[in-house]
């Protein structure tokens, strides 16, 4: 496979698979919200990753719709603008990603005085409307389950999820499936006595890690983050923040993940 | 004659914001007199009250209410002359993912 190859199928299938498979403090909860409630949330993502022949700097701005149709079942639609830039040949990549959609379905939910469990898996698609610039082309179910932990003014999320992509082998490469998963603990501490504003310091630890289906393929991509951050909480209003660092990168990366910074804005109501 | 009308325009003035206290006064009792408390399981961030608080606003008997989730409460105002029922309460609570405390402990505050 040429240079060039390689390069088209890293910008169109690996990096972004990489870069979102990372959510960090955007990965849905165990726990699906009340019946009609409706959320608004867009992030800021700056993703620092360097390559033999220079740094690649990818900038995000992820929306999200998230709606409870029902008590047990959430829809959510993700779009994002996309903003790469190659440093060694000066190009810049950008443009709207394609859409996501996800239905979360609540499988079980227990309430006490002292504790909440919630298990809720996820069916997810990204459909293909021939955006420009970033947008795959093709159709990347994904399958996942969420579960969540609750003990009262601490919380343990965990998200792992598996994205079969090109399922109708539309494009001439076959991009390998990836698998990522997610666990995140944070504890809450109500800045006030009627608990309006809160504070949620978290730590996360996001991997990711590629799996081929066809054969004679390289050494699969992997990347383990531990990510530090916190929510702020007012009402219906959380301002999030969430600082990633690479802990794991398998042996020999293509692209060497340096740091990412997510803040982002979240509303409910 | 021109003496008497402004003091009878003097005590309006006085008189006006004294009304209005006590008319405030009289809707806070009567909100104290008609407020329902309930313990709520499931509710663990501020977020979580507003998707209870908007389900309970949709039964017609109540008035308003406030949810905390520090307190695991619910104080629900009911309408003049309005019944509430627990079984209401306890449907949307379950709409909003959360769970009425077995213990009936409603009371009137």
């Amino acid at each position: 496979m040429s240079r060039f190859k390689v390069f088209a199928l890293i910008c169109l299938f690996i990096l972004p698979a990489v870069e979102i498979a990372g959510q960090g403090i955007s990965f849905d909860a165990g726990i699906t919200p009340a019946e009609g409630r409706i959320m608004l949330r867009s992030q800021y993502r700056h993703i620092s990753a360097s390559a033999t022949s220079g740094s690649i700097t990818t900038r995000m701005v992820p929306i999200v719709v998230a709606y409870g149709l029902k008590p047990g079942v959430t829809l959510m639609a993700r779009n994002m603008y996309f903003h790469r830039h190659f440093s060694a040949s000066d190009v810049t990549v950008k443009g709207i990603n394609d859409p996501y959609l996800l239905a979360k379905f609540r499988l079980y939910r227990k309430n006490t005085r002292n504790w909440v469990v919630g298990v809720a898996p996820h069916v997810a698609v990204n459909v293909p409307i021939g955006a420009t610039g970033v947008g795959s082309s093709t159709w990347n179910p994904d399958l996942g389950v969420n579960v969540s932990f609750r003990p009262r003014f601490f919380s343990v999320d965990f998200s792992a999820r598996y994205r079969i992509q090109d399922i109708t082998a539309a494009s001439a490469v076959d991009p390998p499936d990836n698998f990522a998963a997610d666990l995140a603990a944070s504890h809450i501490i109500a800045l006030n006595a009627s608990g309006e504003s809160a504070l949620a310091p978290v730590v996360e630890f996001n991997y990711f890690r590629e799996v081929f289906t066809g054969d004679g393929q390289a050494a699969p991509d992997q990347l383990l983050m531990v990510s530090p951050g916190g929510t702020f909480i007012f009402s219906d209003i959380a301002f999030e923040m969430l600082f990633q660092l690479p802990l794991y990168q398998g042996s020999d990366p293509v692209v060497k993940q340096r740091y990412r910074l997510i803040a982002g804005l979240k509303y409910m109501f | 004659m021109k003496r008497s009308w402004r003091n009878i325009l003097l005590a309006a003035v006085l008189m006006t914001p004294l009304a209005l206290w006590a008319q405030k006064q009289e809707v806070k009792q009567a909100a104290e007199r008609d407020t329902l408390t309930y313990t709520v399981y499931g509710m663990d961030c501020p977020g979580c009250e507003g998707g209870l608080e908007k389900q309970i606003n949709k039964i017609p008997a109540v008035l308003s209410s406030e949810a905390s989730w520090v307190d695991q409460r619910l104080w629900v105002v009911v309408k003049p002359d309005s019944v509430l029922k627990r079984e209401d309460v306890a449907f949307r609570i379950k709409k909003a993912n959360f769970t009425l405390a077995e213990t009936p402990d409603e009371k009137k505050e």
